[in-house]
C-alpha cells in the first residue's frame, strides 16, 4: 500500500542519512589519529613530501630510533634521542600517583559516604574544587616552595602534586560507588560477628572493586596526559612525555619522523585501554554525578 | 491479667533519658580516615594563601627584596587594556567552545543512540580524542597544519586556501585553537549525553506514542527535558575547564601571535616565567580563580540538584 | 535464650526522630511482634537491639545487663533484613559460613560443613548451596537469609519484615513455617511487620508502634479486643474498623447513641455498654464498630434495625464487603453471606448486640 511505501522510503532515507552523518563525524574525529599513526611509519622523505602521501612504504626506523634512543643520520653516524626517558618518567609518576591516591582516597570516600559529620559537604566540596580551579593558582607558589625545600624536579614532588589531579577524582567517583552499596551489607556482617572495619574489607571492598579499577584507570589517564605540572615543576630528571614531545617541535625538521613515533607511543596504550573501558568512564568523567 | 501498657501520646511529656555520649573513637573515626587524604591536599591551602600574598606584592625575579603593595596590582590590572583583552580572549574561547561542543555532542549522541551499522561500529572509538593528552593533540594538529607538508593545507588547497595561516595570523588563530578544542572535548559531551539517552525511562515515550505525539513534539517535550540534567553536567564541566584552558593554547602558539590568544592561564604563566613577574602573574590567576569560583559554585549547586533528579 | 529490654530509647536524626522514649521487655523465649506502618521506626528498633545503631538516648539490656555500649559484633544476636542483605560476591554456602569466620574459636571445617548442611536441609535450600546469590528468587533469598542467622546459636532472633517481599501465595505457607521454626528453636524472637495478620497469628505478644512511639503492648487478644486508642483499633482488622463521632443521649430514660453527622445512625447500644455510657450523657465520644460485628439482614427484622443504602459491594470469598450509607455517614459491613447485593439496594443493620469500642474525643480508650 502507498502508506507502507512512504514509510519505507522515509526509513531508507533516515538509515542512509544517519550512517552518512556518522561517517562524516567520525572521519573528523578519527582522521588525525589515523594520519598520525601513518606518519609514524613514514620515512622522513615521505613525511616532507608534497602533496602528502596517502600510500607509502612503511618503515620501522622511527620506532627503532625512539626505543633505542639513537637516530641514524645518513652518513653522519647517530645522535642520541631523549624520549624514552620521558616514557618511563611518565609511567612511574602517573602509576605511583594513582596508587597513592587509591590508598588515601578509597578510605576517604568511605568516610564521606558513611559518616555524617559536621563539615562533611564542605570537605567534599573542597576536594571537588581542586578539579575546577586554575592550576597555576597553586602551582606557582609550589614552584617557589619546592625550590626552597628541594623538591623541584623530583619524583616525590611531582607525585605529591599530582594528587591534586588524581585524589579528587578517586574520592568523588568512589564516593558514588560506596553510596550504591546498602549499609545493610555491612550491618549484617557486623551482626555475624565481625568488627566494622573487617566487615568493610570483607564485604564492601569486593563489591566496589570494579569501581576502583575504573576510577584508577581514568585518574591514570589524566595524570599521564598532564603537561602544566611537569612544565613548571619538572625538569630534566622528571620530564614527562608531554614535555619531551614539546621539545621535538623546536627541533629541526629531520626529527618529525621520530616525533611522530614518539607521539604514537605516548598515546597508543591509553587509547587501547579506553576502547575497552569506555563504558566505565561515564561515572568517572562526571565525577560520580552520572551513574550509568 | 496482662501488662497492657497505656498508650503514650506523642505530646505526653514523660521523663526522657539523658543523652548517650558518643564514644570518642566514633567521633574521630571519620577524621582519622579522611586525615591522610586531607593532609595531602589540604597542604594546598598554604600555596593558595601564598599566592594571594604574593599577588599583593611587587615580587619580580629581578627584585627578590619585594614589598607589600596591597591591592595596587589588582587596580593596575583591572584598568589595563591587556587585562580586558585577556578577558575577551578567555570568554570568547569558552563561549564558542562550549556552544559548539554541546551542539555537536548532542547530535553525535543522538546519532550513536540508533541501531545503524555505523553507530555500532564507531561507538567504541568515541572517546579517543579525549584520551590523548591535549598537548599531544595540539602537536598532532600542528603537524597537520604545517605550511610545508601539512595534510590539512593539502585539503584546503582544493579551496584555494593552500596558505591558510592557522595559528600564525591573529585573524585565524582563535579559529585554529577552537578547532583543536572542539575536536578534543566534543566526545566528552557526547558520551555523557549518550549515557543519559540510554538511561531514560521508557514510560514517557510510550505514553507520548499512545497519545499520538509526533517525532518533533516528543523530542521537544519529552526527550529534551529528561535529558537536561545530563547536558547540564556536561556543560558545567566544559565551561569551567575551557575558562582555564592552558595546554592547547600554549602548545599551539604559546599565546601568540603577539597576545592574540592570551587567555588567563597562558598569560599568567607567561607573565610569571617569561617576564619574571610572579606578582602580576598571580594577580591574573587569582582573578581567573574568582571568576571560575563564582561560576562553579552556582553551577555545582545546579549540578547537585540535577544529580538528585537522576539517581 | 535471653530477655531483651529497652529503656527509654530515643533515636534522633538531623531532621526527624525515629524512636521516642521506647521501653519494653521481652520474656525469655518469647515471640514478640512489633507491628506498625512504614516509617514507624521498626527497623531502627531492631538495629539498636542488634548494636549497629546507637540510640541517642536510653539504654539496651540483655538479661539485665546494660549492653548499650557493647559493639554489635559481640552481642550474639542474629538478624534478617527486609532486603535480605545477602553478600553478593559470595555463594549461598559462603554466606552461611560467614559467621563462623568471625569466631574466636571457630569449629572445625567438618563441623561447619555439617551444620551448614543441616540447616540448609531444614530450610530446603541444600540444593542451592553453591549458587551465587543473585541467581536466587525472592523466596529462596529469604530462606538463605534465615539460614545464615541460624548457623550460630544466637541469644535472640531479630526478623525485619521477612515476608513482605514474598509472593502472597507463598506467604501463608511461610508464615506457618516460621511459626514452626520459632518453636523448634525456642529462642527469644523479635519479629517486625506491618501486616496485622502475621502479628496476630505469630506473636505471643504484640507491640503496636506508630511514628516512633509505642501505642500498646499486649497479647493478640488484648490488641484486638481491648485497643488502647483509635490507632491500635484501626491497625487490626480488614476492612478498617468504623469510627464515628457520636453524642450520648438519653431518650425516654434510654441511652441512645447518635452520630453527629447523621441522625440516621442512631441506636440503643448493648446492655453492658449502656452502663458504661451513663457517665457520658450529653457528651461527644468516639465509637468504634468492627464491620464483622454488625448484624445484617436483607429485609427489616425488628424495630432496632437501621435502614441503609448500599454504596459499594465487593465479594470477599464467602463474605460480602459492603459500604453503606446511613444518611451522611458511611459504614462498612462484613456480611456472612456470599449473596450478591446490588448497589442502591436497601439493607438493614442491627447494632443492638454489637460490641463497641469507646474512645474519648482525642482517641484514647474510655474504660
Amino acid at each position: 500500500m502507498e502508506n507502507n511505501q512512504v514509510q519505507e522510503k522515509k526509513n531508507w532515507l533516515s538509515i542512509i542519512g544517519t550512517n552518512l552523518a556518522l561517517i562524516i563525524i567520525f572521519a573528523f574525529f578519527l582522521f588525525p589519529i589515523i594520519w598520525m599513526v601513518g606518519m609514524s611509519f613514514k620515512t622522513i622523505d615521505d613525511i616532507l613530501a608534497w602533496p602528502p602521501k596517502f600510500f607509502f612504504t612503511p618503515t620501522l626506523a622511527n620506532f627503532k630510533a625512539i626505543i633505542t634512543s639513537q637516530m641514524e643520520l645518513r652518513g653522519v653516524g647517530s645522535i642520541p634521542i631523549d624520549f624514552m626517558q620521558g616514557f618511563w618518567h611518565t609511567l612511574i609518576i602517573s602509576a605511583t600517583a594513582v596508587i597513592v591516591s587509591v590508598i588515601l582516597g578509597v578510605p576517604a570516600s568511605y568516610a564521606l559516604s558513611r559518616f555524617n559529620f559536621k563539615g562533611r559537604e564542605d570537605i567534599a566540596f573542597t576536594f571537588l574544587s581542586f578539579r575546577f580551579g586554575p592550576e597555576l593558582l597553586v602551582i606557582i607558589p609550589i614552584y617557589f616552595i619546592f625550590q626552597k625545600i628541594n623538591l623541584m624536579d623530583t619524583y616525590a614532588g611531582l607525585i605529591w602534586v599530582y594528587q591534586l589531579i588524581t585524589l579528587p577524582m578517586i574520592i568523588w567517583i568512589m564516593r558514588s560507588y560506596v553510596d550504591d552499596v546498602p549499609v545493610d551489607f555491612e550491618d549484617a556482617c557486623v551482626i555475624d560477628g565481625y568488627p566494622r572495619w573487617r566487615a568493610v574489607f570483607k564485604i564492601v571492598l569486593p563489591i566496589i572493586r570494579p569501581g576502583i579499577a575504573a576510577s584508577a584507570l581514568l585518574a591514570f589517564i589524566y595524570a599521564w596526559n598532564n603537561f602544566l605540572f611537569a612544565l613548571v615543576l619538572g625538569s630534566s630528571k622528571t620530564s614527562t612525555l608531554t614535555i619531551s614531545a614539546m621539545k621535538f617541535i623546536s627541533a629541526e625538521a629531520l626529527r618529525y619522523g621520530i616525533m611522530s613515533a614518539g607521539i604514537v607511543i605516548s598515546f597508543l596504550p591509553i587509547l587501547a585501554f579506553s576502547v575497552f573501558a569506555q563504558r566505565y568512564f561515564v561515572r568517572g568523567l562526571s565525577m560520580g554525578a552520572i551513574k550509568r | 491479667m496482662s501488662d497492657t501498657s497505656l498508650a503514650l501520646q506523642p505530646d505526653e511529656t514523660s521523663q526522657e533519658a539523658p543523652l548517650n555520649p558518643i564514644p570518642r573513637k566514633e567521633k574521630w573515626a571519620p577524621f582519622l580516615i579522611l586525615g591522610p587524604a586531607l593532609l595531602a591536599v589540604g597542604v594546598v591551602m598554604i600555596p593558595f594563601f601564598i599566592s594571594v600574598y604574593y599577588s599583593m606584592t611587587n615580587y619580580k625575579f629581578t627584585r627578590p627584596n619585594f614589598n607589600f603593595v596591597g591591592l595596587k596590582n589588582y587596580i593596575n590590572i583591572l584598568t589595563s587594556d591587556t587585562f580586558w583583552h585577556s578577558v575577551k580572549v578567555t570568554f570568547t574561547y569558552a563561549a564558542i567552545a562550549v556552544s559548539i561542543e554541546t551542539l555537536l555532542g548532542i547530535i553525535t549522541a543522538f546519532l550513536l543512540n540508533t541501531e545503524r551499522l555505523m553507530a555500532k561500529i564507531f561507538k567504541p572509538f568515541l572517546l579517543l580524542p579525549l584520551m590523548i593528552a591535549p598537548l599531544i593533540t595540539t602537536l598532532i594538529w600542528r603537524l597537520m597544519m604545517s605550511p610545508e607538508f601539512g595534510v590539512l593545507n593539502y585539503f584546503l588547497s582544493f579551496f584555494g586556501l593552500r596558505d591558510f595561516p592557522w595559528a600564525t595570523s591573529p585573524d585565524t588563530a582563535m579559529f585554529t585553537v577552537l578547532l583543536v578544542e572542539i575536536w578534543t572535548f566534543t566526545p566528552f559531551v557526547a558520551l555523557l549525553v549518550l549515557a543519559g539517552l540510554k538511561s531514560l525511562p521508557k514510560e514517557p515515550f510510550e505514553a507520548a506514542q499512545v497519545d499520538g505525539a509526533g517525532q518533533w513534539f516528543t523530542f521537544k517535550n519529552v526527550t529534551l527535558p529528561l535529558l537536561t540534567p545530563y547536558i547540564a553536567i556536561a556543560v558545567v564541566f566544559r565551561l569551567i575547564d575551557s575558562l582555564r584552558q592552558f595546554d592547547i593554547i600554549f602548545g599551539m602558539s604559546k599565546g601568540g601571535p603577539g597576545d592574540t590568544l592570551m587567555n588567563f592561564q597562558v598569560f599568567a604563566y607567561t607573565t610569571t616565567f617569561t617576564y619574571g613577574n610572579p606578582a602580576k602573574g598571580l594577580t591574573y590567576i587569582i582573578i581567573n580563580w574568582i571568576i571560575i569560583y563564582v561560576i562553579s559554585t552556582y553551577l555545582v549547586k545546579y549540578w547537585q540538584k540535577v544529580q538528585s533528579r537522576i539517581s | 535464650m535471653a530477655r531483651v529490654a529497652l529503656k527509654q530509647v530515643t533515636m534522633d536524626y538531623d531532621s526527624t526522630t525515629a524512636l521516642k522514649n521506647v521501653s519494653f521487655e521481652t520474656k525469655d523465649g518469647e515471640f514478640l511482634v512489633i507491628l506498625g506502618p512504614a516509617g514507624a521506626g521498626k527497623t531502627t528498633l531492631l538495629k539498636i537491639i542488634a548494636g549497629v545503631l546507637r540510640p541517642t538516648r536510653g539504654r539496651v539490656y540483655m538479661n539485665d545487663q546494660d549492653i548499650t555500649d557493647k559493639p554489635g559484633n559481640l552481642r550474639n544476636v542474629a538478624m534478617t533484613f527486609e532486603d535480605y542483605a545477602l553478600y553478593p560476591t559470595f555463594t549461598v554456602k559462603q554466606n552461611m559460613d560467614n559467621p563462623f569466620g568471625a569466631m574466636e574459636n571457630p569449629p572445625s571445617k567438618e563441623e561447619r560443613e555439617n551444620k551448614i548442611l543441616e540447616i540448609a536441609r531444614m530450610l530446603q535450600i541444600d540444593h542451592l548451596l553453591d549458587r551465587k546469590v543473585d541467581q536466587l528468587s525472592g523466596g529462596q533469598k529469604q530462606r538463605v537469609s534465615l539460614a545464615r542467622s541460624m548457623v550460630r546459636s544466637p541469644q535472640a532472633f531479630l526478623f525485619d519484615e521477612p515476608l513482605s517481599h514474598v509472593d502472597a501465595k507463598i506467604r501463608h505457607a511461610m508464615r506457618a513455617e516460621l511459626h514452626r521454626l520459632a518453636s523448634v528453636l525456642a529462642t527469644t524472637t523479635i519479629y517486625v511487620t506491618h501486616d496485622y495478620v502475621e502479628a496476630l497469628s505469630l506473636g505471643d505478644r504484640i507491640i503496636v508502634i506508630d511514628k516512633g512511639v509505642i501505642q500498646q503492648i499486649g497479647t493478640p487478644h488484648e490488641i484486638y479486643h481491648d485497643p488502647v486508642n483509635e490507632f491500635v483499633a484501626k491497625v487490626v482488622g480488614q476492612p478498617n474498623i468504623n469510627l464515628f463521632t457520636c453524642t450520648v443521649k438519653k431518650v425516654n430514660e434510654q441511652i441512645v447513641v447518635e452520630s453527629v453527622n447523621s441522625s440516621a445512625l442512631s441506636f440503643v447500644p448493648r446492655a453492658d455498654f449502656r452502663d458504661k455510657l451513663e457517665r457520658y450523657v450529653g457528651e461527644e465520644i468516639r465509637i468504634g464498630i468492627r464491620p464483622q460485628d454488625i448484624g445484617f439482614t436483607m429485609t427489616p427484622n425488628g424495630d432496632n434495625n437501621l435502614a441503609t443504602k448500599v454504596e459499594l459491594f465487593e465479594l470477599w470469598g464467602r463474605r460480602g464487603m459492603i459500604m453503606a450509607l446511613l444518611g451522611d455517614e458511611e459504614i462498612r459491613v462484613l456480611t456472612d453471606t456470599d449473596e450478591v447485593i446490588n448497589l442502591n439496594q436497601n439493607v438493614w443493620l442491627d447494632l443492638s448486640e454489637t460490641p463497641l469500642y469507646l474512645f474519648d474525643i482525642s482517641g484514647v480508650k474510655i474504660d
